[in-house]
């Protein structure tokens, strides 16, 4: 079930109204698991299995692994786990991609080879719960953590629903603690989840599904090039559709994580005003990117093995980040392009150093000007079908042939204009502000009055049967 | 930006006393590890959860009165994919099921057919949609061996395969639970709330307000407007404001003039490859006992007209039904099918649909004609 969905509602509710009642902490514990179930197999009871295989999995590699004191048998337990995961996740999620590849491979040899065709189903939320219960047993590996004492703690930490289909990407110092002692939020945090789930609901079904997702469609879908306009609208349009649905579900994952009194971390922190591309990586999808850091590219070695192999490192880690988001050459592509936006970034600052210029004000609003620019220019290869649709759009946003005729109206552009002027303006003043800071700072009934006009637009927009953007990654 | 969260208000929770480090190695248990705790505003929530909910109850009352008033109905349900997947699963067996578009769906009366019939039909039309990837997917069904009441509204079903019934299609394909659960539990405020439509949503206000168009822009294709009422089974018949609203139901008149006015360079398609997958599939569904019945329903003579400049009759119509060795049912072979009143050109009155549908049911089945049933060990 879809957040934005009556079914999630009603099924949410129910939870509640048991998680109040006064039960002992294991029978609460075991509730919360077969819920987190029903939400998962809500969608497709049969991939249960896999997520109990992923779950029994880590938990005894992780035993294994911290019983045994000899590398072999330790490397043997991580390689079971890896093995496991990646072998789920490339089966499902990337064996279809290695067979198109493969066919046109030996297609450029002259050969012809036919793959039978599989029709394999990508089972929902399985990128981020490989990664979540991966890192895991590479933390019980690396000894950064004895493992969990509790099968049913860790299950949870697998599996609880509010963060389950797309993440954020928990880490055992972020989840697995909170099941071991008892949890009930006060009536404040319970309020202020209700509030975070009213505003993750908005900018889903409001500002992503009913003004944004429309006018990013029309422009991707164009099967000729368009004037600039229309090219660049079409890209906002994108930039802010993908930032307010996945955003939307974080926070919404966040409220309701918070009324059943458990914290999960911050997953945005206004990326569309970072200064530069590291700071953007610390900004944007922040579970995904510090699993990568901490896991695939200190791995290879990081920043310790010379100049070359940074580079190259970084080049890997963002390749492969791509890879994560989708099985195409378009998602490799964009992964691509940060990867050498990072590596420039890091040869300027090789270059020129820190310098007081660049702490002013106008040199910052102009840096983060040019990232988002750049931003933008690679959610082109995120969000096209194709290579030839992606050259297409960036022909038009740079240089369009006279000919191209304008296909957008002035009432898709006007709102795209304006809610990303908005967005921008509000990253760029909560970039280093907390958001409850910020609540705690407005007056009272400037509060109410927009929690009142959330939800007023939620409900006259009658929710949607769109599913978040990321439940497909 | 507005997920954005305070980790820094981390704080150290004492481990329990089941120990907080493992055995040997000195490394914390994970169940050990300290707690992140999201910070919560210092606000009075109380206060403002109350007032932000009597803002929000008033709010909605307002707009729920707004839309009354302007004729939309509490009980109307949306017509959505869910709605066509449930009716779908109904269609198996002996069933009658009716496709086509919106003068199938609008010009019939289920509760009076299954009264002329016997049994109440399965409503699988959809607004401006090609019936032919119904026709595929009931041929393509072993468990189906009814009758299919195939509405024929040229411009669509010779020129498309079935455009939005491809996402309704899949929809019923790949439903889960969740999504069969949603549909039944949205039933519940359907019936209480008249605001729930498609065409009040605010973003489609938006979309509908007309702006100035940009320099070298045409204007865009404007879609025809709410033009029925459809019950939880998707019985549905036109909306009383499109019936009675002179002003609505002029500017739904001049979307029909422009949608089915031949194009200047109109190049009639070919319908020889139409006739062939039809008469494939029709024979299908008879190879299993079943049946298909072509129809035509009225419709004002100025469309008419436009139907038989597009689409002559002799060259499609009599073509389709010789090809597929089909029995049809046209409004204008039949005189007691006369003389029902169209009041936007198009859809049948609401006031009319239940006379016409009892004589339209009637030479359906007369025409359908005796038919071999399989017998039980030949329904897989």
């Amino acid at each position: 079930m879809i957040f934005n969905s009556l079914t999630f509602i009603v099924f949410f509710a129910i939870f509640l109204g048991f998680w109040s009642l006064p039960f002992g902490w294991t029978t609460r514990r075991l509730v919360l698991l077969a819920a987190s179930y029903v939400f998962y197999a809500s969608w497709s009871p049969p991939f249960v299995v896999l997520l109990w295989l992923s779950t029994v999995v880590d938990y005894l590699a992780a035993r294994w692994i911290s019983r045994e004191e000899r590398p072999g048998p330790r490397r043997a337990a991580l390689i079971l786990s890896l093995s496991a995961n990646l072998g789920m996740l490339g089966f499902f999620k990337y064996g279809a991609f290695l067979e198109n590849n493969f066919e046109a491979l030996t297609g450029l040899l002259g050969l012809t080879y036919r793959a039978p065709r599989w029709n394999i189903i990508l089972p929902l939320g399985i990128s981020f719960y490989t990664f979540q219960t991966l890192s895991y047993t590479l933390d019980v590996y690396q000894r950064r953590i004895a493992p969990s004492r509790s099968f049913l703690n860790f299950a949870l930490f697998v599996t609880f629903f509010p963060h389950l289909v797309a993440g954020p990407i928990m880490r055992p110092k972020d989840l697995l603690s909170q099941f071991a002692r008892p949890k009930r939020a006060s009536p404040n945090m319970m309020i202020w989840g209700l509030a975070l789930m009213t505003l993750g609901l908005f900018e889903k079904v409001v500002l992503a599904d009913a003004f944004l997702s429309g006018p990013a469609d029309e422009v991707f879908k164009a099967p000729t090039a368009l004037p600039s306009l229309d090219a660049w609208t079409g890209v906002l349009a994108f930039a802010g559709q993908i930032f307010f649905d996945f955003s939307g579900y974080t926070t919404t994952a966040i409220g309701t994580a918070l009324c059943l009194g458990f914290s999960l971390p911050q997953n945005f922190n206004a990326p569309y005003a970072a200064v530069g591309f590291s700071d953007f990586w610390r900004r944007w999808h922040i579970s995904l990117s510090t699993w990568l850091r901490d896991y695939l590219y200190i791995s290879l070695g990081g920043n310790r093995k010379g100049r070359l192999r940074t580079y190259a490192n970084l080049m890997l880690t963002m390749l492969l980040g791509g890879l994560w988001h989708g099985a195409s050459w378009t998602f490799v592509v964009w992964g691509g392009l940060h990867g050498l936006y990072l590596a420039g970034e890091r040869v300027l600052t090789e270059a020129f150093g820190r310098r007081g210029v660049f702490e002013t004000p106008p040199f910052k609003l102009a840096a983060a000007t040019l990232t988002f620019v750049l931003v933008c220019v690679a959610w082109v290869f995120f969000r096209a079908a194709d290579f030839q649709t992606a050259a297409r759009l960036l022909i038009s946003m740079a240089a369009p042939p006279p000919t191209a005729k304008p296909l957008l109206y002035l009432n898709d552009i006007i709102p795209v204009a304006a809610i990303v002027a908005f967005m921008l303006t509000a990253q760029w003043r909560l970039r280093a502000i907390p958001l409850e800071t910020v609540v705690a700072r407005t007056p009272v009934p400037v509060l109410a009055v927009c929690w009142s006009l959330m939800a007023f637009l939620i409900l006259a927009s009658q929710g949607s049967e769109n599913a978040f953007i990321y439940f497909q990654f | 930006m507005l997920s954005s969260t305070s980790s820094s208000s981390a704080r150290r929770v004492p481990a329990d006393a089941e120990g907080q480090v493992a055995p040997g190695d000195g490394l914390t248990h994970a169940d050990d590890l300290e707690e992140a705790h999201r910070a919560v505003p210092e606000r009075p929530w109380g206060r403002i959860v109350v007032v932000a909910l009597v803002l929000t109850i008033m709010m909605m009352t307002a707009w729920e009165a707004f839309w009354r008033s302007r004729g939309y109905e509490a009980g109307d349900i949306k017509d959505t994919n869910a709605a066509w997947a449930e009716q779908r699963r109904r269609a198996e067996g002996p069933a009658t099921v009716l496709i086509g578009s919106s003068r199938n769906l609008f010009d019939l009366d289920l509760d009076t057919w299954e009264r002329v019939a016997g049994a109440r039909p399965v409503q699988l039309s959809l607004e401006g949609t090609s019936p032919r990837f119904a026709l595929a997917d009931l041929a393509a069904d072993p468990m189906f061996h009814g009758l299919v009441v195939c509405d024929v509204v040229p411009k669509a079903f010779f020129t498309r395969f079935g455009g939005g019934g491809a996402a309704a299609l899949a929809y019923y394909q790949h439903e889960t639970v969740s999504q069969r659960l949603g549909r039944l539990l949205s039933l519940g405020p359907e019936q209480l709330f008249a605001y729930i439509d498609a065409q009040t949503r605010p973003a489609e206000l938006w979309r509908r307000l007309v702006l100035t168009l940009r320099p070298g822009q045409t204007p865009p294709v404007v879609e025809p407007y709410k033009v029925g009422v459809l019950r939880a089974d998707r019985n549905a018949r036109m909306w009383s404001v499109e019936a009675d609203d002179p002003k609505y139901r002029n500017r739904q008149k001049d979307i029909w003039r422009e949608m089915f006015r031949p194009k200047p360079g109109f190049r009639p398609p070919d319908p020889a490859k139409v006739v062939s997958e039809v008469a494939a599939n029709v024979a299908k569904i008879r190879a299993r006992g079943g049946n298909v019945v072509f129809v035509y329903h009225p419709l004002a003579p100025e469309l008419a007209k436009f139907d038989e400049a597009a689409f002559p009759r002799a060259r499609y119509w009599d073509v389709l039904l010789r090809g597929s060795r089909t029995a049809g049912v046209r409004y204008d072979e039949h005189p007691e099918l006369q003389g029902f009143r169209e009041p936007e050109l198009s859809h049948m009155a609401p006031d009319q649909v239940e006379g016409y549908t009892a004589k339209f049911a009637r030479l359906v089945i007369a025409s359908d004609g005796p038919r071999r049933r399989p017998s039980s060990n030949s329904r897989q």
